[in-house]
């Protein structure tokens, strides 16, 4: 039975966003709706709500069990919201209202007619009864504010106000991007969990494929305002009938197996508005056709259930064969040299909090060494010590024979040593510089032998001389990473700290910079100390890995054996966290 | 326990604030020309004998702190002397003065919040649109104008030309009051308004971007429980913090305002006090209004601690 | 529109350097035979009740009405900005003695202060414009401090003192030009506030000798005379009015302007 109905369903702000899209959600089924960022797949779903930002306006049809909802009165909406069809956002930490406790959204949420006629003990018991439902045992935490609560804690405190008025839909967009992976992990199973037990319908909005590919029965891939392809989500895994689905797996790194190269996709989303009469992806296609160009594809039926927007069939990709796991490439060679960076029992305490609690890892030349761990870890605070942003409170940092903790001897080496590329890309470069200017001020810090020029540097990270007039502003995301990583290379340093470097970017970008990293490091022989969340990236880009767990190292080893055999129950964890990739 | 170190602190910090007023306040007296005897002895003659009893009675020769100790202490409790140039005691003074300022300023506050609220929610809404290009245009420039050009133009355009209102005086009988105290009222609420106005816009605006509201709408929440319980609440804040720095411009607009208008509040007794060198009025005018300052202060601390559980707890500064 | 608010500020500013040399009358000429009298073909903004000509008073109080708060912007912007960026980058002991200091300053009723202190110990324009500096400077240490301390943690500034440059390389060249919107903003709130108030000051009859040719103690002297000729003392207000806004919402564009294009 068909829940959910949308049927050329169009978004306009300023530009056109969402651009005709039909989508469909069955009673006790699961959708997802796939995109990167700029695909409007979250303006669809606030779409279907009747919940767009101001300024924008939705056409098209959006029925639910046969009542149109779109330009429906507010008064009908609000009657239908909540108790028909509810809402999960993103960021745990925005969407309650820090003014109430836990208790009092799930309170106010409950069904109007018979919250009114419930005493005050048996909305406690209601709202005890609806926190075990999210896998909140402790009644107590109904009387805790938001600010008291963790990220983890909050979306289920959110899950449960959403289920509250007992909806038959729940769209969830994006509900556990901002979690790290192991309480994204419990999120999903819980939202799995509850999917079931309520026989409800789920629109799934994400960028992770592989969340998708796990959690939905069907899958619908967005690009730049449209859909692409959707079918069951297990065949479009197994053979994307799209060019840009075929690429986003392609761009997938895996936790299982050391890619030998990985595979972005050139060039950026364009806006929606630019390519209504055409593909939308034909200008990044490889395999475009002359008339891909000339109108737009319509979304065609290929097998009962599965359709596709793109006019031919889906060439292999070269290297899928290597996903198959017969043959796990070796990163390089392992590393002559002896040790680079040597870390002894770090210590770092904020307020009451350790951060660090006595971390000990070396990095030898040539190396590439992951360190692992949550938020929380004290992964960044790592980094922060061996850059000298952070002051530890107690161990040793030896950097090429420098010893980076004795005050004052950092002196004018240290920066020669070891440089960083930043996680955020956003404020990565000065955004009042340009991006020559930049590059020049860097390069001047490093030694005059060997310096590299703008251009040079521009070069080494695939980006043409002429975006040297440019200002961060002009540049996407994953060209500033880019520059961010040539000015950490200007000064030739013998290691380069990555703090989650790609961790802000879509998956096609992000496998052009972890590229790009991984060659660079090879060609100037420089180490990398990676610091990240995601198992895949450092299956991809490591020799070594470092698992860090409250401030603590808890496991240590060659990269493929950690990932392949973990031993510490965290590690474990940590792993069974991860999305199957396709 | 937050909540006591946090009282604790602000309390402090009001002490310091009035203490320092005190000591500059106090220092008016030595630091004034001719010094404190010639101060003090005003229009009276000045023989060997005056002087001597001024001495004596002021206590001139014993040493700095003791005096100002002494002084203080009279202070704290209400009494900060005698008027030099009316010979009355200076609390009496004041509270002859009190009652025109108190209706001056609690008429423009009333305007600046009745009119600021709702144009700036208005704007908010219509946001981009004309209508708030205008708002936010006119209440710039409305904030530019220092509360005595306001109150010339008021006079000029609505009392002399149109001769709508009177021009000088505080009128006698409750409607007079109110007809003489709107011109003045008006010049003192134009800044303030508009101040208000840019505060509203901007804290609607950024409430209408919260997922927060978003996420109450999505549940379905009736509008009354949207906009009390969340809209109204999380707003609350902010425009109370300006209605603490609007009592500050309200103390030192009413002075201009009242010079302007003629009226005799605690303003122009300020400014006559100042000219005619009568320190202990102006001492106890700058202490009163430094008082009032902290004590709204200290009353605006605890609304938050009342709406914010993050600043009860302890999890946010203040 | 910036460029018509632009145009506006510059003339006054030219009026207030050669002001003096435009006027038609000497300022302080009286007339007693003519006493009051309302704008005619000799005097085109009429005379006050000494018989003075009204626009020869304007334009040589216009050097002191706009030439002193352009000092106290110029002097309170570039100590506020140096001293806000210092504490918000360096921290430490400085910074939280420095912002007590500023939490006191702000605090205290300080128009208040500036009029009695002004008022009882007299003494001039000078005094003023010092103990103005002093009353605007604490505000706007704590917007550039604030601003400093959001801007040092980015990942740019960062990369900055990574890459071993010397910290007043990092404040000056990194952050500084991401400050410039405020900093500029501030300067023009500042010399609107010193303008407005040195006005306010001497409307009051604080600080000056009463005669002379001031835009403040104009408004006040001739306050009493809007039936006879309103000119004399609405005059000033509409210029004190007109270089206020403008000033304002040129500070206000530019804001807008400098966060925008800056980057482009």
């Amino acid at each position: 039975m068909t829940l959910l109905d949308v049927t050329g369903l169009t978004v306009t702000g300023r530009h056109l966003v969402v651009d005709g899209v039909d989508l469909t959600v069955s009673a006790g089924e699961t959708v997802g709706l796939v995109g990167e960022s700029g695909s409007g797949k979250s303006l669809t779903a606030r779409a279907v709500a009747g919940l767009l930002p101001k300024g924008m306006t939705a056409s098209g049809s959006v029925t639910l069990s046969g009542l149109q909802l779109l330009g429906a009165r507010e008064r009908v909406l609000r009657s239908v919201r909540g108790s028909r069809v509810a809402l999960l956002m993103q960021d745990p930490f925005a969407m309650l209202n820090p003014l109430i406790t836990a208790g009092a959204h799930i309170a106010e949420s409950l069904p109007r007619t018979r919250a009114a006629r419930r005493n005050r003990a048996q909305r406690g018991e209601e709202v005890t009864r609806r926190l075990a439902e999210v896998g909140i045992d402790d009644p107590s935490v109904a009387g805790r504010y938001p600010f008291q609560l963790s990220g983890g804690m909050r979306q289920r405190i959110a899950l449960a106000a959403a289920l509250a008025g007992d909806p038959e839909l729940l769209i969830a967009d994006e509900p556990t991007t901002a979690l790290d992976a192991t309480t994204q992990h419990e999120i999903l199973m819980l939202l799995r969990e509850v999917q079931r037990a309520r026989g409800m319908g789920v629109l799934l909005i994400t960028h992770d494929l592989r969340v998708a590919f796990e959690m939905c029965d069907r899958v619908a891939v967005m690009y730049a305002g449209r859909i692409v392809e959707s079918g069951p989500g297990f065949d479009v895994a197994k053979v994307p009938a799209h060019p840009y689905t075929s690429g986003l797996l392609a761009a997938l790194p895996s936790v299982s197996v050391t890619l030998p190269r990985l595979e972005g996709i050139p060039g950026a989303v364009p806006s929606a508005g630019d390519v209504t009469g055409t593909c939308a992806f034909a200008d990044r296609c490889s395999q475009a056709e002359p008339g891909c160009g000339h109108a737009r594809p319509p979304l065609r039926e290929i097998t009962p259930g599965r359709h596709t927007a793109c006019l031919y069939e889906v060439r292999p990709r070269p290297h899928a064969g290597s996903r198959a796991g017969s043959q796990p490439a070796t990163l390089r060679e392992a590393p002559a040299g002896g040790p680079l960076l040597t870390i002894d029992d770090l210590r770092k305490q904020y307020g009451g909090h350790t951060a660090l609690g006595g971390v000990s890892l070396t990095v030898m030349e040539g190396e590439s060494v992951g360190v692992v761990g949550e938020s929380g870890s004290g992964k960044t605070t790592l980094a922060r010590c061996v850059l000298g942003l952070a002051t530890p409170d107690g161990g040793r940092v030896e950097l090429a024979g420098l010893d980076l903790t004795r005050r004052g001897r950092r002196g004018d080496r240290a920066h020669r040593l070891v440089q960083c590329v930043f996680q955020d890309p956003s404020t990565s470069l000065n955004p009042s510089l340009t991006v020559g200017s930049t590059l020049a001020e860097a390069a001047a810090q490093g030694s005059r032998e060997g310096r590299l020029s703008v251009p040079e540097l521009l070069d080494l990270v695939g980006l043409p001389a002429s975006y040297a007039e440019r200002r961060p502003r002009a540049l996407s995301g994953g060209e500033r990473q880019r520059v961010a990583i040539a000015r950490a290379l200007a000064v030739r340093p013998a290691l380069l700290i990555c703090d989650e470097p790609v961790a802000s970017l879509d998956v096609s970008v992000q496998a052009h910079v972890l590229e790009l990293l991984r060659t660079v490091g090879r060609d100037l022989g420089t180490s990398l100390l990676f610091i990240t969340h995601d198992l895949a990236v450092v299956r991809q880009i490591t020799d070594r890995t470092v698992v860090l767990f409250k401030g603590e190292v808890v496991e240590e080893g060659r990269t493929p054996q950690i990932l392949d055999a973990p031993t510490h129950p965290y590690t474990q964890k940590l792993l069974a966290s991860v999305p199957p990739t396709p | 326990m937050a909540v006591l170190t946090l009282v604790a602190r602000r309390l402090a910090a009001a002490l310091v604030l009035l203490g320092a007023l005190s000591v500059i306040t106090y220092g008016l007296l030595v630091a004034s020309p001719g010094g404190p005897e010639q101060v003090l002895l005003g229009t009276r003659p000045s023989t060997p004998e005056t002087r001597a009893a001024i001495r004596a009675e002021y206590h001139l020769d014993d040493p700095f702190p003791l005096r100002y100790a002494r002084w203080l202490g009279d202070a704290v409790h209400g009494d900060f002397g005698v008027s030099i140039y009316s010979r009355e005691p200076v609390a009496d003074v004041i509270a002859d003065r009190l009652p025109v300022t108190a209706g001056l300023a609690g008429y423009a506050l009333l305007i600046t919040f009745a009119v600021g609220v709702p144009v700036g929610l208005v704007a908010a809404m219509g946001r981009g649109g004309l209508l708030d290009q205008g708002i936010t245009l006119g209440s710039l420039v409305l904030l530019a104008v220092p509360p005595f050009a306001m109150s010339i133009l008021l006079l000029y355009g609505f009392a002399v030309t149109l001769g709508w209102f009177p021009v000088f005086g505080a009128g006698e009988t409750f409607a007079e009051r109110v007809t003489h105290l709107t011109l003045p009222a008006l010049a003192l609420a134009a800044a303030q308004g508009a101040m208000v106005v840019r505060q509203m816009r901007a804290a609607a605006l950024d409430l209408a971007g919260q997922d927060f509201l978003t996420f109450a709408r999505a549940r379905g929440l009736p509008r009354a429980r949207v906009w009390i319980g969340y809209a109204l609440r999380n707003a609350a804040l902010p425009v109370l913090t300006v209605g603490g720095l609007l009592l500050a411009a309200n103390l030192t607009g009413a002075l201009f305002v009242e010079q302007a208008f003629g009226l005799h509040g605690l303003g122009a007794l300020l400014i006559a006090a100042v000219s005619q060198k009568d320190i202990p009025v102006v001492q106890a005018l700058v202490l009163f209004s430094g008082a009032i300052v902290v004590v709204v202060n200290l009353l605006i601390d605890l609304a938050y601690l009342v709406v914010d559980p993050r600043v009860r707890h302890g999890a946010v500064a203040l | 529109m910036r460029g018509v608010l632009a145009g506006v500020l510059g003339l006054a500013i030219l009026v207030g350097l050669f002001g003096s040399h435009l006027a038609p009358y000497d300022p302080a000429t009286q007339d007693l035979a003519l006493g009051a009298a309302g704008p005619d073909a000799a005097h085109w903004l009429g005379t006050d009740d000494l018989g003075r000509d009204v626009l020869s008073r304007l334009l040589t109080g216009a050097g002191s009405a706009l030439l002193w708060p352009v000092l106290v912007a110029l002097g309170t912007t570039t100590l506020s900005t140096s001293l806000g960026l210092f504490a918000g980058y360096r921290l430490g002991w400085i910074d939280a003695l420095m912002m007590r200091t500023v939490d006191l300053a702000i605090a205290m009723p300080g128009m208040l202060v500036l009029i009695v202190l002004v008022g009882v110990l007299g003494g001039g324009y000078g005094w003023s414009v010092l103990a103005m500096a002093v009353l605007f400077t604490p505000g706007d240490i704590r917007v550039i401090r604030s601003l400093t301390l959001a801007q040092r943690d980015l990942a740019y500034a960062e990369a900055a003192r990574t890459l071993g440059l010397p910290p007043r390389r990092v404040m000056f060249r990194h952050l500084l030009p991401n400050l410039a919107p405020t900093v500029v903003s501030n300067a023009l709130l500042s010399f609107v506030a010193a303008l407005v108030s040195l006005a306010g000051l001497s409307f009051l009859g604080i600080g000056l000798p009463a005669g002379t040719p001031d835009w403040g103690l104009m408004v006040e002297e001739n306050r009493d005379l809007l039936d006879l000729n309103p000119w004399a003392s609405v005059a000033p207000v509409v210029l004190i009015t007109l270089i206020a806004t403008s000033a304002t919402l040129l500070g206000d564009r530019l804001f807008d302007t400098l966060s925008k294009g800056g980057s482009r």
